[in-house]
């Protein structure tokens, strides 16, 4: 099985902060069915529903080799001071032959790779980026509850110790998103709305009470569509002072118990997969990508 | 974090060159610094590239790989900080 696409990827723009999104173009030229290739490579800046940049780069790859990939892609504060809420990214590659629907690609989804965001005067922060769609568990999801469900365990909220927290969340679709938040505890943050093309910060320390000092939960977000979503970990004081990124978990619909049959069956399947997937992986140890900056 | 029952040896290596699945080749003249940590224990080792490997990677990302050869029950993680730890989070490095 070949695709003529792969999905795209999507990443947020934090107020205030550089972005270096580090693109695997060696990974991608494992993906191609055809050795030589010009591939365009197109990245798109949205913010609060307009396409605020757009950029288009041509990789050239010779034996599935990229021929001088380009640099990681650098995306300056400065680029994206555009108000209090956040943007997003959005990068795909297709043929550069806009008519061409041939079959490129062996896997439809693509490899991905942190994106670090740097504060002005914070630590670097590293963001997973997501796919755009066509995710097995959030499909499954879908089918079986009707509505959009994920959640995140680890809330914690603290006004004397300045621990403020926020779900970040991407609509990169054509279509406005309501969604909701419920706490373990029976607090709600509702309605939320996330207009088409646009990003929001939804501050959790509306879960806390008048007179409470400190809250810790889980949370679960639902919502009318799929939406791409971020908890976000920041001084309560100051919620642009950025400490750290994670996604929030789908709320899985497919089985946890399966027939011993079926799952000798999957893992026939997974045997094979690694065989000829290109992403074998190392049971030894593990690659990093950090940035460094120079002293002073 | 080193979980068996005698001292073991852990290898840090950077910058690495691509193709990243032979994850091991360095870019040039790379560094290996070999980090030893006991039986039962744990250490935090700050990465700290040298010039020329800074003047190579020229303010972009620096790509790492760490390996130890012993089989057994062992944990690596990644510790993104501020020089004065007061701030920091932690991460997994991908297999």
């Amino acid at each position: 099985m070949a695709y003529s696409f792969v999905v795209p990827i999507i990443g947020a723009l934090h107020p205030n902060c550089d972005c270096r999104i580090n693109v695997p173009f060696y990974r991608i030229g494992e993906l191609l069915t055809v050795p030589d290739i010009a591939l365009k490579w197109r990245v798109r800046l949205f913010h609060d529903g307009e396409l605020k940049d757009l950029r288009e780069e041509t990789v050239v790859f010779k034996n599935k080799v990229p021929q001088s990939p380009p640099d990681t892609l650098f995306i300056g504060a400065s680029e994206t001071n555009w108000g209090e809420n956040p943007g997003f990214y959005e990068y795909d590659f297709s043929s550069e032959n806009p008519s061409d629907d041939s079959p490129l690609f062996k896997q439809f989804l693509q490899p991905t790779s942190y994106t670090i965001c740097s504060p002005a005067g914070g630590k670097n922060i590293f963001s997973t980026p997501a796919f755009k769609f066509a995710v097995p568990p959030v499909i499954d999801m879908v089918a079986a509850y009707g509505r959009y469900v994920e959640c995140y365990p680890v809330v914690e909220l603290d006004r004397q110790k300045d621990y403020g927290e926020s779900i970040g969340m991407i609509n990169p679709y054509n279509k406005n998103v309501r969604a909701e938040i419920l706490s373990s505890t029976g607090g709600r943050i509702f309605p939320i709305r996330v207009p088409k093309l646009s990003a929001r910060y939804v501050r959790l320390e509306q879960l806390l009470g008048p007179d409470e000092n400190d809250w810790r939960g889980q949370i679960q977000l639902t919502a009318s569509n799929r939406i791409v979503t971020l908890d976000i970990k920041h001084s309560l004081v100051d919620p642009k002072r950025l400490y750290n990124e994670e996604h929030l978990d789908p709320f899985r619909a497919d089985p946890t118990h399966v027939p011993a049959f079926q799952m000798l069956r999957r893992k026939i399947g997974d045997a094979l997969f690694k065989r000829i997937s290109p992403q074998r992986t190392s049971r030894r140890g593990g690659e990093v990508i950090s940035q460094t900056r120079r002293a002073g | 974090m080193n979980g068996s029952s005698h001292p073991r040896s852990f290898n840090i290596s950077y910058p690495l060159s691509y193709p990243l699945n032979n994850a091991t080749e360095l870019m040039g003249k790379g560094e290996t610094v070999t980090v030893e940590v006991p039986a039962g224990g744990a250490r935090l080792h700050e990465i700290e590239p040298s010039d020329a490997t800074l003047r190579q990677i020229d303010g972009g990302l620096l790509r790492l790989f760490c390996e130890t050869d012993d089989p057994g029950p062992q944990k690596m993680f990644f510790v993104s900080a501020t020089k004065n730890l007061d701030q920091l989070s932690i991460d997994h490095p991908g297999g």
